[in-house]
Formats: C-alpha cells, sequence, structure tokens
C-alpha cells in the first residue's frame, strides 16, 4: 500500500496561512487535486 | 459531489480540495463557487509530487474527452472564469487516505476529463469501513 508523510505537504488555507492536513481528518479524508481553475 | 456530501459524511470522509493556485487566487474562487469543502493550496506542489501527479502532454491536455466535457459544460450554461494564469498541463487526481498517510483509492488523472465515478469512490469507503471493522 503506498503512504505518505502527510505533515510534509506543505499545505496552505485561503489565507496563505501553513495548516496541516491532520487537521482535516474525521476517519478518512477524500483529497481532490484539481487540474486547473474551472 | 456536492450532492453526495452528506454520504461522505456519514462514512467520516472529509473532502479536501487542492488546487496548485495560489491562495489569493483560490480565495476568489471559493466566493463565487460556494463549495462545501475544505479548500488548500499548494502553489510549491509538493503534494501533487507526493502523490505523484505528473504534468500531461498537449495530446493528453486535448484529447477528445476533454474536448467533449468542455464542450457540454459549454452546452450547460458553464462559462469559462479567469482566476489568473493556469496551467493545463498539470495532472489532477483523487485519494482516499487515513490519519497515517496510507493511500486506500488513488485515481491519477490521464487527462482533465478523466475523474473516478462517484460510486467508485463510495465502493472504495465502503471496503476500507468494512475492513476496518473487522480489524476491531
Amino acid at each position: 500500500m503506498e503512504k505518505i508523510a502527510i505533515n510534509e505537504l506543505e499545505l496552505t488555507d485561503l489565507q496563505g496561512r501553513p495548516v496541516s492536513l491532520q487537521d482535516y481528518f474525521q476517519e478518512y479524508s477524500l483529497l481532490i487535486f484539481l487540474r486547473h481553475l474551472a | 459531489m456536492k450532492s453526495f456530501k452528506d454520504e461522505f459524511d456519514r462514512w467520516g470522509v472529509v473532502i479536501v480540495v487542492i488546487s496548485f493556485a495560489e491562495p489569493e487566487r483560490l480565495a476568489p474562487y471559493q466566493e463565487h463557487h460556494h463549495w462545501p469543502f475544505v479548500m488548500l493550496a499548494d502553489p510549491k506542489r509538493i503534494a501533487y509530487q507526493a502523490f505523484a501527479l505528473k504534468r500531461l502532454s498537449w495530446f493528453r491536455v486535448f484529447s477528445p474527452s476533454t474536448l467533449m466535457l468542455y464542450f457540454r459544460l459549454l452546452r450547460e450554461g458553464k462559462r469559462f472564469q479567469s482566476y489568473g494564469k493556469d496551467d493545463y498541463y498539470q495532472a489532477g487526481g483523487d485519494f482516499l487516505i487515513d490519519r497515517k498517510g496510507n493511500i486506500l483509492f488513488a485515481h491519477r488523472s490521464q487527462d482533465p476529463a478523466d475523474r473516478p465515478p462517484i460510486e467508485k469512490l463510495l465502493e472504495a469507503i465502503d471496503q476500507t469501513s468494512g475492513s476496518a471493522s473487522e480489524e476491531n
């Protein structure tokens, strides 16, 4: 099974503040990576 | 996707939308669309790379299925809205992960129109939840 280090992704919220994906979990998280804005 | 949100909530799945656009571009986008999902920015594309989402070839970007999708969206009255410079060559994808970072379902798009059906995502969640219950 593939595994990724979810605390090393350097994501930000819409205000540009760094966030951890760990903050957006209940049991699972469905990540949708956009192709482009449309 | 919006119409299936309750179903995802029921399974304890938080939907997180990630874009490579700068956060200041995403804010007006979210204000316009009012998506009921968490939206995060990955302008350095570190997450895109971690999930092995590559750049698409010209042939993939302008594939017949992509052109058909845009034609259908235009017919439904959707109009292109500019939020600044876009990168049409970046591939997207859909991933179901658990708290430990295990990827339980992965779909890496082969072209911009290539998305997994909602039913397939729900099926993956159903199977994952089933095996988790058996382990407990």
